[in-house]
């Protein structure tokens, strides 16, 4: 069954059709991989799920329920969460405190009961640190909780994010370009992360122009240029479609 | 575990005992309005630095909400006899409804156009407080009646210093619990980047307006307790000038700190009176300071103590 449906989605930006009727099912558990050229419309796209875009036409359904121009905030509730291309990470926050900021919907933010350190409060404060940290050790990141985030390199905040994001328990989780500007190890370490999250059942819809990360590990690709589907299926598939190779790979092979 | 949310952390007990010894320091009635007044500003920058210094939402009209509560405190004790409790709870309903609605368009800008905007509603005040003379008493302004609580008159220095005292202590607490909780956290987030706060889950503008609304309460109870302590209040109180000095309070203090907005509402309040043996050179020397520590110090006076912890840790 299909967890996200996207049915026939236009956004325009003045006369440029951004994203041009785009439709494709991500299915449920699997990591389903969005690429093309730059200024495809990869980001706008996600902006548009994850409704920091408004959406011209067409709808967005999760799990059978429409959430075309649901507002933000509104998504995560439905366990929707996503990373960001330049990340958001708040640096004047510590590791910890960012993560914790995942665990925002759960925490009770009642003004009286914060100001008064009511204990239910402190409760919940511990309880979610330690959740945190489990999933701080996971990445190896227990040893940077309480530094500044200002303090840290990029690679770390990219894994920072994905934690956050984590932290949300989502169902889908939308990583934009989750491993771009990292080295070589970095890139594993996420790639391997992916897969872990993967397997443990969140769906990934994930956009990326590292391809031998995107072959490895994705299970189905869209491929996406000028606003439109090129095309659509598993990672052979895609890497011997001539149309894809001509618009995106610019001739050659691809190397799975 | 039973009582740890009276939990009271070193700062704390410092300020407690600093604002303990200083009434053994103050000779006489002039330096008891010194040290009351910096207590006060110190409350309101207190509130103004939770919306300018966590939440990242700048305003210059601070100065006009404190001195429009006060008047409204004011003129419904003096003119309509209520209860002084009574007409300060009441300003600050009023005045919470002034900045929900208030608030609703101005908290739409950002940067300096929000400046632009707050700067503007806090004009708009300070005229209406000129003019409305019948209300008001006009550019003269008008004498307060006296404080009580409950009964319990309110009618010489130590007992205004120990109520300011008692006000800024729990104000500086309950602004520690709020910034470390889940509700403090968001405003951060606000601050360090919108977009995360929407991505996880954060409705912005509710809290925008939230922090807008509790930080221009708290500037009216603390206005409007000045004016019953000074037994008289003027538009000049509300005027553009005052709001720019609350900003320059906590900037000059440390912008996001919390006792950064204590110290600066208390140097930049205090620093003045001890100029004054300069006469004529008292403003250009105050300026001069002003400048000097912004340069020296961008991040306040506060800084001090990171730089103290640093160079303590590495030994």
């Amino acid at each position: 069954m299909s967890l996200l449906k996207i049915d026939g989605i236009c956004k325009s930006f003045g006369g440029l059709n951004a994203v041009d009727n785009i439709s494709f099912e991500v299915e449920e558990g699997t990591i389903h991989a969005l690429i093309g050229p730059n200024g495809a419309g990869k980001t706008t796209l996600v902006n548009m799920i994850s409704g920091i875009y408004s959406i011209d036409e067409g709808n967005i359904f999760f799990n059978d329920e429409n959430i075309t121009n649901v507002p933000t905030h509104k998504l995560v509730s439905k366990h929707i969460m996503r990373t960001f291309q330049n990340l958001e990470i708040c640096e004047n926050m510590t590791v910890m405190e960012n993560v914790m900021l995942g665990f925002n919907i759960q925490m009770s933010k009642n003004l009286l009961k914060c100001s008064f350190q009511f204990e239910s409060i402190l409760d919940d404060e511990e309880k979610y640190t330690h959740i945190a940290l489990s999933h701080l050790k996971r990445v190896g990141l227990e040893n940077v909780a309480d530094t500044l985030c200002s303090d840290l390199s990029y690679g770390i905040l990219k894994k920072v994010e994905i934690v956050r994001a984590l932290a949300i328990n989502p169902k889908l989780l939308l990583l934009d370009e989750p491993v771009a500007g990292l080295n070589g190890t970095e890139t594993t370490e996420i790639a391997n992360i992916i897969k872990e999250i993967s397997q443990e059942g969140v769906t990934v819809l994930l956009i990326e122009h590292d391809m031998k990360m995107i072959m490895s590990i994705s299970d189905k690709i869209t491929v996406i240029n000028f606003g439109q589907k090129l095309a659509e299926g598993t990672p052979q598939e895609i890497s011997t479609n001539p149309k894809v190779i001509q618009a995106y790979l610019g001739g050659g092979t691809l190397h799975a | 575990m039973g009582n740890k949310g009276l939990f009271l952390d070193r700062g704390i007990v410092i300020t407690i005992i600093i604002l303990s010894v200083i009434p053994f320091l103050l000779q006489n009635s002039f330096h008891y309005e010194i040290a009351i007044m910096c207590m006060l500003n110190a409350v309101i920058c207190i509130g103004l630095n939770m919306l300018v210094g966590y939440t990242g939402q700048i305003s210059l009209g601070h100065g006009a909400f404190a001195g429009l509560g006060a008047y409204v405190a004011v003129i419904l004790s003096t003119t309509y006899e209520f209860d002084p409790v009574l007409s300060i709870l009441v300003a600050c309903t009023v005045l919470a409804i002034i900045a929900f609605f208030v608030s609703k368009p101005i908290l739409k800008l950002e940067g300096h156009y929000l400046a632009m905007g707050t700067l503007a509603v806090g004009i708009i005040i300070s005229i209406v407080l000129n003019n409305e003379d019948e209300l008001t008493g006009g550019p003269d302004g008008m004498g307060v009646s006296e404080f009580n609580i409950l009964g319990y008159v309110f009618e010489n220095d130590i007992q205004w210093y120990i109520l300011s005292a008692m006000f800024l202590v729990f104000s500086i607490w309950a602004l520690q619990n709020v910034i470390n909780s889940p509700f403090g956290r968001i405003l951060r987030c606000i601050r360090d980047s919108e977009t995360a706060a929407k991505a996880i889950g954060a409705d912005v503008p509710y809290y925008k307006t939230f922090v807008f609304v509790i930080s221009v309460v708290i500037a009216t109870a603390a206005g409007s307790l000045y004016s019953y302590y000074t037994g008289f209040i003027s538009p000049e109180e509300s005027g553009f000038m005052r709001s720019i000095e609350l900003v320059v309070m906590i900037v000059f203090g440390g912008l996001g700190r919390i006792y950064g907005a204590v110290i600066g509402a208390v140097i930049i309040t205090a620093l003045p009176q001890f100029l004054t043996f300069l006469h004529d050179y008292e403003h250009m020397v105050f300026g001069a300071i002003i400048i000097f520590v912004m340069v020296v110090m961008p991040k306040g006076i506060v800084s001090i103590f990171d730089v103290l912890k640093v160079s303590k840790d590495k030994k």
